[in-house]
């Protein structure tokens, strides 16, 4: 079922965690390399950054051999693109298959662009060939979009292990749900958001209970991604602010400032109960997942009551924020000093590439340097002025 | 670590026992780190706090309550350094540890307290009156200070976009196209000598060794200034691009070279991406300039074009992989 050579992956994993071990100095340079021979890896996986420059050149190739052979049937391109699409598509799924099985590529950016050109071209085509524009109304159009990119998805997922398909595959299925509700409409309506609850209460249940068979232990991280969503549209589908203005735009309730939907009690309890229940149970279980995503939820609670019961205005409300999450971090950090219950606030292993890059840095440049520059008008630059940067470093 | 698989290889004579009693014992095991949480936390809180105090000010601008908002300000700001100045590891010219994240922001917090109080009274007391520059460079000054004396990479990078704003030059990431008007040479020149300069600096670090680790941000700011003010420059020159394209060449070989040297895989990247990028314009604009010329055959020329492009799309493609073989990650 997968493309890869299922042996090499295991092996993969072999290695991934004895290089963990060697860099935090667990087994020694000998040790690593002995088992490296021992568990081989055959696979092209060039290093992140050549990654990203292998799939920005693909994704150019591509479109541009698309559009060279496009410019033939200019004449009558509405007939002929959504062929073009659907031969494109298949070229792109012959190439993929190529590379992976002579050129042993895996994750090396060229197989990443030819499946997301495969997949997209292949959508896109589809719904141009079906006439989606064409159809009587939101709710058949959202069925088969939703369905299509489903059965697209799941197969490029469980083919090819990817992360980004199996999190469109589940967000596409619960879009088909939602559709399908809406297209039933009458009391269903009403139910939509327990309907998306329960789904992803069950789709959660099944991927915890699927994640501890040993031969669907390549798809962990396809799991894990789908884990997060779960949680997520479980939130999204309780919220109030979801809830309450998508009923109002899709189910034209028509609601004026201040009214309330059926059930509006039962979505505030969700919205405040829920960030806690996942915080509860991510401190429990000491579950990374659980507790991130419970901190996003707690700000996602905030703004949703703040859009409806503003008590302070929003310059007051972000400054005592602001004053609360630090120091919250303050005691916190005070609080950890030594290890305790088992948690600590010190990192204990890193090798990610693009901390090498200092992306922190980059990002305290990019979000303060507004206020860096005060409210003045023009500057100006001159001999002088020039003069005086050279003794700004200390040199 | 994942020690049943370790209990597999130590059975099969790949680790040994010692290796094994150390990888069981591994503190990892049964600790969690808050690290990352607690970090996303505080830069939040920095982002709201200071955010906040700036629309507090605006807002309240000559009103009654500003006064208080500015007394407010000033002592966070004074109060954060003076527990950075209680609590930091003494000075070194070399890489300095800070005692934890909670003191990294902290210090952020500080700096920024400051700017907005600067920004403030120049605003509302115009104490530097006239002289624009002023207001911007004594910030930076306290920003470079503060980088240094605390070993700060963030506060650094917030220090390197305040010495572009001084110049009259946007460098902060993500906005370095957008708010620059491109258009005019003095930019462009500004925008070349900075990028210069910041490569000296950051030789110049890593030669008389003072603080090594902030030469990769100064190359990083220095390789993407150089780059895009050359490549604007080349868009901007009415059919002069080819001296454009001597200086983009000089510039690749000059990055391509120290990348190979120093092993990096994102600098060769970058290199390849930017002179891609120019060497498509130009063969872009010959391939126009000479349909001008012949009548235009607009159709022809568009395949020529496409053709171009799949073709060196194929090449740089195959250049990477050749390059990606040669270096070897340390």
């Amino acid at each position: 079922m997968i493309a890869y050579n299922k042996t090499t992956l295991d092996n993969l994993a072999v290695q991934k965690e004895t290089t963990k071990a060697y860099k935090q100095d667990l087994i020694s340079k000998e040790e690593r390399a002995a088992v490296d021979l021992q568990y081989p890896v055959d696979f092209y996986t060039p290093h992140f950054f050549i990654r990203v420059g292998l799939f920005t050149l693909t994704m150019i190739i591509m479109s541009f051999t698309v559009s060279f052979f496009s410019l033939f049937f200019m004449d009558n391109m509405d007939k002929a693109i959504g062929y073009i699409g659907i031969l494109f598509a298949g070229s792109a799924y012959a190439a993929l298959e190529y590379i992976i099985k002579t050129k042993k590529h895996y994750r090396s950016g060229v197989d990443d662009a030819l499946l997301y050109q495969f997949v997209g071209s292949l959508y896109a085509s589809i719904l141009y060939l079906a006439n989606i524009t064409n159809m009587a109304n939101t709710n058949t159009i959202g069925i088969t979009g939703c369905g299509i990119l489903f059965i697209i998805t799941v197969f490029a997922s469980i083919r090819f292990v990817n992360m980004i398909g199996s999190l469109i595959a589940y967000l596409s299925l619960i879009g088909t749900l939602f559709f399908i509700c809406s297209y039933i409409g009458g009391i269903v309506k009403v139910f939509v958001p327990f309907i998306i609850m329960a789904a992803s209460a069950i789709c959660y249940a099944a991927v915890k209970i699927v994640s501890k068979r040993s031969e669907l232990r390549y798809y962990k991280n396809c799991l894990q991604i789908i884990k997060i969503a779960t949680l997520l549209t479980f939130y999204i589908g309780g919220n109030y602010f979801v809830v309450r203005e998508l009923s109002n735009t899709m189910f034209d309730l028509n609601l004026l400032p201040g009214q309330t939907i059926p059930f509006g009690w039962a979505f505030w309890i969700f919205t405040i109960v829920i960030p806690f229940g996942y915080l509860f149970f991510g401190i429990k279980n000491k579950d990374v997942i659980l507790i991130r995503i419970s901190l996003l939820l707690f700000a996602a609670t905030i703004f949703t009551i703040r859009n409806y019961y503003a008590i302070a205005p929003i310059e007051i409300a972000m400054t005592i924020g602001g004053v609360v999450l630090i120091a919250s971090c303050y005691a916190l950090t005070r609080f950890l000093r030594e290890p305790k219950y088992g948690f600590t606030y010190k990192e204990l292993y890193s090798d990610n590439p693009i901390d090498k890059l200092q992306v922190e840095s980059l990002l305290i440049a990019q979000s303060f340097s507004n206020q860096a520059i005060p409210p003045s008008g023009e500057t100006k630059f001159g001999g002088g002025d020039f003069g005086g940067g050279g003794a700004t470093g200390e040199y | 670590m994942n020690i049943p698989l370790f209990e597999k290889l130590h059975g099969e004579g790949l680790i040994n026992d010692t290796s094994f009693e150390k990888t069981k014992a591994d503190p990892s095991n049964k600790l969690f780190s808050l690290h990352w949480e607690i970090k996303t936390l505080l830069y939040l809180g920095v982002l709201l706090l200071t955010g906040g105090l700036g629309i507090l000010v605006y807002k309240n601008i000559n009103t009654i309550g500003h006064q208080a908002i500015l007394a407010f300000i000033l002592a966070v700001s004074i109060g954060s350094f003076a527990y950075c100045f209680i609590n930091k590891f003494p000075f070194s010219t070399e890489k300095v540890a800070s005692p934890n994240s909670f003191f990294d922001y902290i210090l952020l917090l500080a700096c920024l307290t400051f700017i907005i109080f600067i920004a403030y009274i120049q605003y509302q007391y115009n104490i530097f009156g006239d002289r624009y520059g002023l207001a911007t460079f004594f910030p930076m000054i306290v920003l470079f200070f503060a980088a240094y004396y605390f070993d700060h990479l963030g506060i650094l990078s917030l220090a390197i976009t305040n010495l572009g704003a001084w110049l009259g030059l946007t460098v902060t990431p993500l906005k370095i196209l957008e708010s620059n008007d491109f258009n005019s040479l003095r930019i462009i020149g500004t925008g070349l000598f900075l990028g210069l300069f910041f490569i000296v600096i950051e030789w110049a670090s890593i030669q008389k060794n003072i603080k090594k680790h902030f030469a990769p941000t100064y190359a990083n700011f220095g390789m993407h200034l150089l780059f895009i003010s050359c490549l604007v420059g080349m868009f901007q020159s009415d059919h002069k691009y080819i001296y454009w394209l001597f200086l983009l060449a000089a510039i690749a070989y000059y990055f391509y070279r120290r990348a190979m040297r120093q092993n990096s895989f994102y600098f060769i990247v970058v290199t390849v991406l930017y002179a891609y990028i120019g060497i498509s314009f130009v063969v872009c604009e010959l391939l126009f300039a000479s349909s001008s010329l012949s009548g235009g055959d607009s159709e022809g020329l568009l395949y020529l074009a496409f053709f171009y492009f799949i073709i060196s799309g194929i090449a740089m493609l195959s250049f990477l992989m050749k390059t990606n073989k040669k270096i070897k990650p340390i």
